[in-house]
C-alpha cells in the first residue's frame, strides 16, 4: 500500500471533486444552519454541535437525535434508531467496494462519511481519467465533511440573526438527486433498476407510511433483484 | 445542557456507532476477497440507479400531493430541473436554476 500523500495529486482530485459538491453545499444550507439553531436552543454551545456533526455525521439522525435527548439519556436507544435510520448505508457501500478499493489511507474516512449525498455523487460524477480515483472520492467526501461541520456550527453562532428568507433553497439536494438519477436513465440498461426503485419505494411508502419505508423498501429490493439476477 | 459532559459524549459515540455499522458492513463482509460472489458484483450495477430512485422518491416524500398547493411548487420546479438537464446537460445550471425557480414560486407565487 502507498503510504505517501501526494500533495499535488490531492489537489487535484480537490478540484474535480469541487464543482460535484457545491449542490451539497446550498442543500445543506438550510438544514445544517437549523440543526445549530435547534442544538442551541436545547443548550449545546457550537462546539458541541460541530463535534456531534464531525463524529456522528449523518444529517437526519442528528436531527432525530434532538428530542430523544431531550426526553432523557438513553443510549442503546439512541443506537438502534441510528442504525435502523441509517440502514439504508449498508447498501451504499455494496456498489462502492470497487470504486473505494485503492483508497489506501484514505479509505477508511471515506467509508466513514459515506451519506446519501457522497454515494450518490461517487456512483454517478464522472471522474476526469488525469484525477486519481481515491483523491477523488476522498475529496467529494472532505469537502462535504467539512460543510456539515461547518454549517451546522454557524447555525449555533448565528442562531436567530439570520435575516435571509432561504425558504426553499434546501430544494438544491432535490435538484442534484433528480440530475443524478437522469444520469442513471440515459443509460438504457439501467432503467429497469431505475423504475424498480421508484415503484418499490412509493409502494412500501404508500403502505408503511413515511417514518419506516426505506427498510421494507431496500428489503423488498433486495428479493426482486435476487429472484430477477438473471434477467435484469 | 440537557445532559451531562459524560452522557453527552456516550451519545455522541452511540450516534456514531450506529451508523458506522451500516457503513461499514459491506466492506467488513467483503474484504481481502479479490473475487467479489456474482450476485454481489450484480447487486454493484443494479443498486446505484435503484437506490438513486429510492433516494428520489424519499426527498419528496413529505410533499403536500391532497392537500395545500398539491406539490405544484416542486412539479414545476423538478420540470425544470429536467427538461434544462435535457437541454444543457449542465449538472451546476439544471441544480441552480430549478433551486432558483422552486424559491420564487414557495417565496412569491405559493
Amino acid at each position: 500500500m502507498e503510504k505517501k500523500i501526494d500533495i499535488k495529486k490531492m489537489i487535484a482530485g480537490f478540484k474535480a471533486a469541487f464543482p460535484y459538491t457545491i449542490p451539497v453545499f446550498f442543500g445543506w444550507i438550510f438544514v445544517g444552519l437549523t440543526y445549530g439553531v435547534l442544538m442551541s436552543n436545547i443548550g449545546f454551545s457550537p462546539w458541541w454541535t460541530m463535534l456531534f456533526s464531525a463524529v456522528a455525521f449523518c444529517g437526519s439522525m442528528q436531527i432525530a437525535a434532538i428530542p430523544m435527548m431531550v426526553s432523557g439519556f438513553d443510549p442503546a436507544q439512541m443506537l438502534l434508531v441510528s442504525y435502523l435510520v441509517n440502514f439504508r448505508h449498508t447498501f451504499y457501500g455494496v456498489p462502492l467496494l470497487e470504486k473505494y478499493r485503492d483508497g489506501g489511507i484514505f479509505k477508511p474516512f471515506m467509508i466513514y462519511t459515506l451519506a446519501d449525498e457522497q454515494f450518490s455523487l461517487a456512483v454517478t460524477a464522472k471522474k476526469p481519467d488525469d484525477v486519481e480515483s481515491k483523491y477523488f472520492y476522498f475529496g467529494i467526501n472532505a469537502i462535504c465533511y467539512s460543510y456539515w461541520i461547518i454549517l451546522s456550527g454557524l447555525g449555533g453562532v448565528l442562531g436567530g440573526l439570520l435575516t435571509f428568507d432561504s425558504t426553499g433553497l434546501d430544494f438544491a439536494l432535490n435538484a442534484m438527486f433528480i440530475v443524478l438519477f437522469l444520469q442513471h436513465w440515459e443509460d438504457k440498461k439501467n432503467r429497469p433498476a431505475c423504475v424498480i426503485g421508484i415503484a418499490v419505494t412509493l409502494t412500501s411508502l404508500i403502505l408503511f407510511g413515511s417514518s419506516i419505508f426505506l427498510i421494507p423498501a431496500l428489503l423488498s429490493m433486495l428479493a426482486i433483484f435476487w429472484f430477477g439476477r438473471e434477467k435484469l | 445542557m440537557i445532559l451531562t459532559v459524560p452522557q453527552t459524549l456516550i451519545i455522541i459515540g452511540a450516534i456514531a456507532l450506529g451508523t458506522q455499522i451500516s457503513r461499514w458492513l459491506p466492506f467488513l463482509a467483503f474484504s481481502g476477497k479479490k473475487e467479489l460472489p456474482p450476485f454481489i458484483v450484480f447487486l454493484g450495477r443494479v443498486l446505484p440507479p435503484a437506490l438513486m430512485g429510492m433516494i428520489l422518491v424519499y426527498c419528496f416524500k413529505s410533499t403536500p400531493i391532497l392537500t395545500g398547493n398539491h406539490g405544484l411548487p416542486e412539479l414545476i420546479a423538478s420540470a425544470v430541473v429536467i427538461l434544462s438537464y435535457r437541454w444543457k446537460k449542465n449538472f451546476l445550471i439544471s441544480v441552480g436554476g430549478g433551486t432558483a425557480v422552486y424559491m420564487l414560486l414557495v417565496q412569491l407565487v405559493f
